[in-house]
């Protein structure tokens, strides 16, 4: 079973805040693979992943950490996978320990992500005013 | 051009707030025939690149927004009937997920612009695989100000392209 270490991150509760998390986790484990949370739908790759219809993600760093949770075995390593859920406000990471491995790098870059003036920023489209 | 493929792409276009792209283009009801013409062009850029067929038909990018409304909605703020289809597909690799691994800019004022973003992705072999898109066009500057930015390790990261969260008083 995953920790349960849940690290909550202010965020704009929208797809593309999911999506810069995904990019993050694909930096740092270039072979991720996705699943959505709540329906088990699996996604072999971060462009396979319908950002509009999930809050719920689970990232695997790879096809074997995947397959070890897959057969709900006790063998699965130490942040073998990380829960994301997003919120109106915020993206929660759920995960085993935010010291050990890639995860500092992980939970570091959705940090700074989600801290990006183009997903914090709205600009007025307005013709007539220009 | 179906009459529905041109109704699909202003219903696109009105639902993400760029009702102003069809408002401002002289003439205005040829707004719509240009940018269907310029996601034609696209396609057979990206077929040369990727060596696959992608669709960015109005129906396809209505299917896209489905899964994925904010890649489309940045990708549909990057649209102009002048933007050079090759870099279009650079934003669209990016959306599906590669990196950026390099930007160079020079300017120089009333002489030059320059504009080269080299991506990278991961290749059947597990090796890196580039991608080098260039462009002399000033206007492509303002693919820029869409780009996240952010740092890794107080190291500079370009990562994604992002819509600008637009609103638009006429909506």
């Amino acid at each position: 079973m995953i920790g349960g270490k849940d690290i909550v991150i202010p965020a704009v509760g929208s797809p593309a805040s999911l999506d810069a998390c995904a990019r993050v986790v694909q930096r740092q484990w270039p072979h991720a693979r996705f699943e959505n949370a709540e329906t088990g739908e699996k996604y072999s790759k971060y462009g396979d992943i319908p950002f509009g219809t999930i809050r719920h993600l689970l990232a695997y760093p790879n096809e074997a950490a995947e397959a070890l949770w897959d057969a709900d075995s006790p063998d699965s390593p130490v942040n073998s996978m990380l829960y994301l859920i997003l919120s109106e406000q915020s993206v929660t990471a759920v995960l085993d320990d935010p010291t050990a491995g890639e995860m500092p790098g992980i939970l570091e870059g959705i940090k700074t992500m989600m801290e990006m003036e183009i997903l914090n920023t709205a600009a007025v489209c307005d013709p007539e005013a220009a | 051009m179906s009459q529905s493929s041109a109704e699909i792409l202003e219903a696109l276009l009105r639902r993400n707030g760029l009702r102003w792209m069809i408002d401002m283009y002289a003439p205005r009801d040829q707004a719509i025939p240009a940018y269907v013409d310029l996601l034609k062009r696209i396609e057979p850029e990206y077929r040369k690149r990727c060596g696959v067929a992608v669709s960015f038909s109005p129906e396809a990018l209505q299917a896209e927004a489905e899964r994925n409304p904010h890649k489309v909605q940045a990708f549909l703020q990057l649209l102009r009937p002048d933007r050079s289809p090759a870099m279009l597909v650079m934003v669209w690799r990016v959306l599906q997920g590669l990196s950026i691994r390099e930007v160079v800019m020079n300017y120089r004022e009333r002489d030059s612009f320059r504009l080269s973003f080299t991506l990278a992705g991961i290749g059947d072999s597990g090796q890196d695989q580039l991608e080098t898109y260039q462009s002399t066009d000033i206007s492509d500057a303002a693919l820029v100000r869409h780009l996240g930015v952010t740092k890794v390790a107080g190291k500079p990261l370009f990562d994604g392209f992002y819509a600008l969260r637009l609103y638009d008083r006429k909506q």
